[in-house]
């Protein structure tokens, strides 16, 4: 019995003590990562011991931030925390909710109804300066269109109260595009919005670009126009933010237009030129929705030769990425601006390029939370 | 540093187990001292220096109360100078800002600007037992310490350091220099220590979340929304604060030392008097021992019994922060402890035993509500939540997040009550039971590792931007 009790006693210490020490011993044996993958950021470096650093409790802080970023197995903990969390009922408590049939879908929306009302007299203002009544389109959250792939407990969502408040406010400065009824109709015979991202999918935008066609009076060009490209092994945002590794990839695609197209794009800021909307480099990274128009860029403009006419700045967010595949079909010249990145006057843009349409497209996750809006010019 | 860390959990304790059980005995103290300052330095280092000036300052007072014993009075002087140093530490750091600020109240101050002063990490815990000290060799009730290295580390030990319990010098001052470190012992220190690591990091952290959301949308969430919030931040403070406390024991354990047990399941109270008799034991027996008994207690009649509870619960407040809203919450359990111990407590007796309950927990949740609102607006408006109609019964922003953590909730209830332990010792010695103890200390360690490290995951998701 004595001999018994030992035995459970030292099997614990053993555990505890040769736990502690693997994982410590770790730091030394393994090299340092200097990139997180998953996370897109560059991690923690080892922080530089100096008295400064030491007395202000810099070091100290630093040095916690180190070591969990450098944690041997960090995906793996951080995984099973996540599956940890489901099984506890905390769905969503990351910002995700892991929804039915793969969704990972972003939680509602926070914001601050102030900056909300910023950005909308910012487009007010614009609109009365720049003399082009734009068109306007705020893209819905995937929750809110694929409410029935929702975990049966979650936070209400109100895109359509939010689009409409905006509308609303925004008067008749603008001509407001309504995604919803095009994007729910269509939701259940295509998939509108990737599972493992927050973007939509090419089906998607392409539902919202048969709705701008509409309300434009512009002729759609058809999908059988395009010869598609499928590529499987894409995990987007809201797949590296759950961390539920074991969740399916999504499949991404590439419109190619099956006529000869003859377009120029050009995105100055990173002295790139290509003829081609799509950027193939990016199909290698999970990650793949830059593959269109290159992701994140303050300018760029792409020029359909095969169109005569038809000049459009495109103020927008990454959800415009996907969408201008089709859209560039339509115009001769599209300006495409990030007014996160781009500081100069559209003003002048629109007045020294002789553009004659203006459309606002934003999601709406993005559009309440902006803050570079309020900087149009 | 905190015990719930990566840098604590493997980094500095595997170190410290190491070092402390490859040196001899005889230097296993002053290896605490150093490894206890390191561990309270790491954050802010200069508060060291403060640290030491109260040990220095406690050492010699004991020293010299001790060598002048038969003295008249000098002893007494040596005492109170030993108080003042003390208190006058605690007062300065702690209370400067907050005395400044009500002294600007009165018109003669009101120019007077207000010092800012950061607040050393544990001083409210170390002077207290540093305080013990001198008062237990004053009294004659423990020996003197006079190997400084030793006294050095009761004071900085850093398992009690920074969140205690408060460790009365004469309940250890044995075990310092003649204490046993055995298998039995060290593995029931792990056991305790990852029960503590689980009731932090498992339970306390997400109820801090639940009550952190809940308050987002505190103006819609509902009478049953307000109740379920601070529900969760009642279970929230109990999980952390005791949480703390046995990690603390645990590792005393783990290196010989036998701490009190300092929250004795608070919330299966039947009165305020039961409550504050389990929780932060530490301390009531600090205020009791060294401020209600010598003042007199209750042997001087009632009125006096009254106001010395008075004088207590203010100062019991008080030392839970510097500001009004905790002097009202220690002064608002010395009135219910007075009534409770002029007529309420017998007649309560003879209520049934649910309706004891829920008087104790209504009370201490209202209790709850006064501790955490530091703005007196805040605090009225969150009773108008939780006694009125006003929002409705429940908000969908409310219902979401209950049902999203009833599960935890109902872990974090079960956890209150000591149905757990009672099983454990009725079946600990089955063999299964051995097993299963076993797998259930891997599994908390795994859990809680995964969940430290993923509060550093953290995506830089240019997306959205």
């Amino acid at each position: 019995m004595r001999l018994k009790k030992i035995g459970k006693d030292a099997i614990i210490i053993i555990i505890f003590g040769v736990f502690l020490g693997v994982f410590g011993l770790m730091y030394l044996v393994m090299p340092a990562q200097r990139f997180s993958v998953n996370e897109k950021r560059v991690l923690e470096p080892e922080p530089k011991l100096t008295s400064r650093t030491l007395f202000s409790g810099r070091f100290g802080a630093d040095f916690e931030k180190y070591l969990s970023d450098q944690f041997a197995l960090r995906d793996f903990f951080v995984g099973l925390n996540s599956y940890y969390d489901l099984c506890i009922g905390r769905n969503g408590v990351k910002g995700i909710y892991a929804g039915k049939d793969g969704y990972l879908i972003e939680t509602p929306v926070e914001y601050d109804e102030k900056n909300l009302q910023k950005n909308v007299e910012a487009i007010a203002r614009f609109s009365g300066e720049v003399g082009i009544k734009p068109d306007f389109m705020l893209v819905p959250s995937t929750g809110f269109i694929y409410d029935d792939k929702l975990p049966a407990v979650h936070y209400p969502y109100n895109d359509d109260r939010i689009i409409a408040s905006v509308e609303s406010a925004l008067g008749p400065g603008v001509d407001p595009v309504d995604l919803i009824r095009p994007l729910k109709a269509q939701k259940d015979t295509e998939q509108l919005f990737f599972k493992t991202d927050h973007h939509w999918t090419g089906r998607g935008a392409y539902a919202a670009y048969r709705a701008y066609c509409a309300e434009k009076k512009l002729r759609p060009v058809l999908m059988d126009r395009f010869n598609i490209q499928e590529e499987g092994g894409f995990y987007g945002t809201t797949y590296s933010r759950s961390a539920l590794w074991l969740s399916s990839p999504d499949t991404i695609e590439l419109y190619w237009d099956k006529a000869d197209s003859r377009y120029e794009v050009e995105i100055p800021e990173a002295k790139k030129k290509s003829d081609s909307l799509f950027f193939l480099s990016h199909l290698d990274a999970p990650d793949k929705y830059p593959v269109y128009l290159d992701g994140n860029h303050g300018f760029v403009k792409i020029a359909n030769k095969n169109v005569k006419d038809g000049k459009l700045l495109l103020i927008k967010d990454s959800y415009a990425h996907v969408f201008v595949s089709f859209l560039a079909q339509n115009y001769s010249e599209i300006y495409m601006v990030d007014p996160r990145y781009y500081k100069q006057s559209l003003i002048e843009l629109v007045e020294e390029n002789g553009i004659d349409s203006i459309l606002f497209l934003y999601g709406v996750n993005n559009f309440v939370n902006d803050t570079s809006l309020v900087r149009l010019k | 540093m905190v015990f719930s860390s990566v840098l604590f959990l493997f980094v500095y304790l595997p170190l410290v187990l190491a070092i402390y059980y490859s040196l001899p005995r005889k230097f296993r103290n002053a290896f605490l001292f150093v490894a206890s300052l390191i561990f309270y330095g790491w954050g802010e280092p200069t508060f060291i220096v403060l640290m030491i000036f109260s040990t220095i300052s406690d050492y010699t007072h004991g020293y010299f109360i001790d060598k002048y014993r038969d003295r008249p009075r000098l002893p007494k002087v040596l005492l109170v100078s030993a108080m003042i140093v003390n208190i006058s530490l605690l007062g300065f750091f702690k209370y400067a800002t907050f005395i400044a600020e009500a002294l600007k109240a009165l018109p003669i101050f009101s120019s007077m600007t207000v010092p800012l002063i950061p607040l050393p990490i544990g001083i409210s815990f170390y002077t207290f037992q540093t305080m013990s000290y001198s008062i237990d060799v004053y009294r004659g009730d423990s020996p003197i310490q006079r190997n400084p290295v030793s006294f050095g580390a009761y004071v900085a030990l850093f398992p009690q350091l920074i969140a205690g319990p408060i460790v009365r010098y004469k309940d250890i001052a044995h075990q310092l220099n003649h204490r046993k470190e055995t298998v039995a012992r060290f593995a029931r220190g792990v056991r305790i220590f990852l029960i503590g690591l689980a009731k932090k990091v498992l339970i306390a952290n997400q109820m801090g979340m639940l009550w952190d959301e809940m308050r987002k949308t505190m103006g819609t969430n509902g009478i049953l929304g307000a109740w379920i919030g601070i529900l969760a931040f009642a279970f929230q403070i109990y999980f952390d604060f005791s949480g703390y406390s046995d990690m603390a024991r645990g590792l005393g354990n783990m290196i010989g030392f036998e701490f009190l047990i300092n929250f004795d399941y608070p919330y299966i109270s039947r009165s305020i008097t039961e409550f504050w008799r389990r929780w932060h034991i530490s301390l009531g027996t600090w205020f009791r021992e060294y401020v209600y008994i010598p003042l007199g207690g209750n042997r001087k009649g009632m009125g006096r019994m009254l106001l010395n509870l008075m004088i207590v619960w203010f100062l019991t407040g008080l030392w839970h922060g510097a500001n009004w809203n905790y002097v009202i919450w220690g002064v608002y359990f010395g009135v219910l402890l007075m009534i409770e111990k002029v007529f309420l407590l017998k007649r309560l007796e003879r209520t049934p035993s649910w309706m004891q309950h829920f008087y104790a927990l209504f009370l201490v949740m209202i209790g709850w509500v006064v501790f955490y609102f530091e703005k007196t607006p805040e605090m009225f408006a969150y009773f108008g939540h939780l006694f009125t109609f006003a929002n409705g019964l429940i908000g969908p922003n409310a219902l979401a997040l209950f049902l999203t953590y009833l599960p935890l909730m109902l872990i974090a209830g079960f956890a209150s009550t000591p149905a757990a332990r009672r099983i454990y010792e009725k079946i600990r010695d089955r063999k299964a039971v051995s097993y299963a103890e076993i797998a259930a200390c891997a599994v908390v360690l795994v859990l809680c590792t995964s969940t430290l490290v993923s509060q550093s995951y953290n995506p830089f998701l240019y997306f959205r931007f």
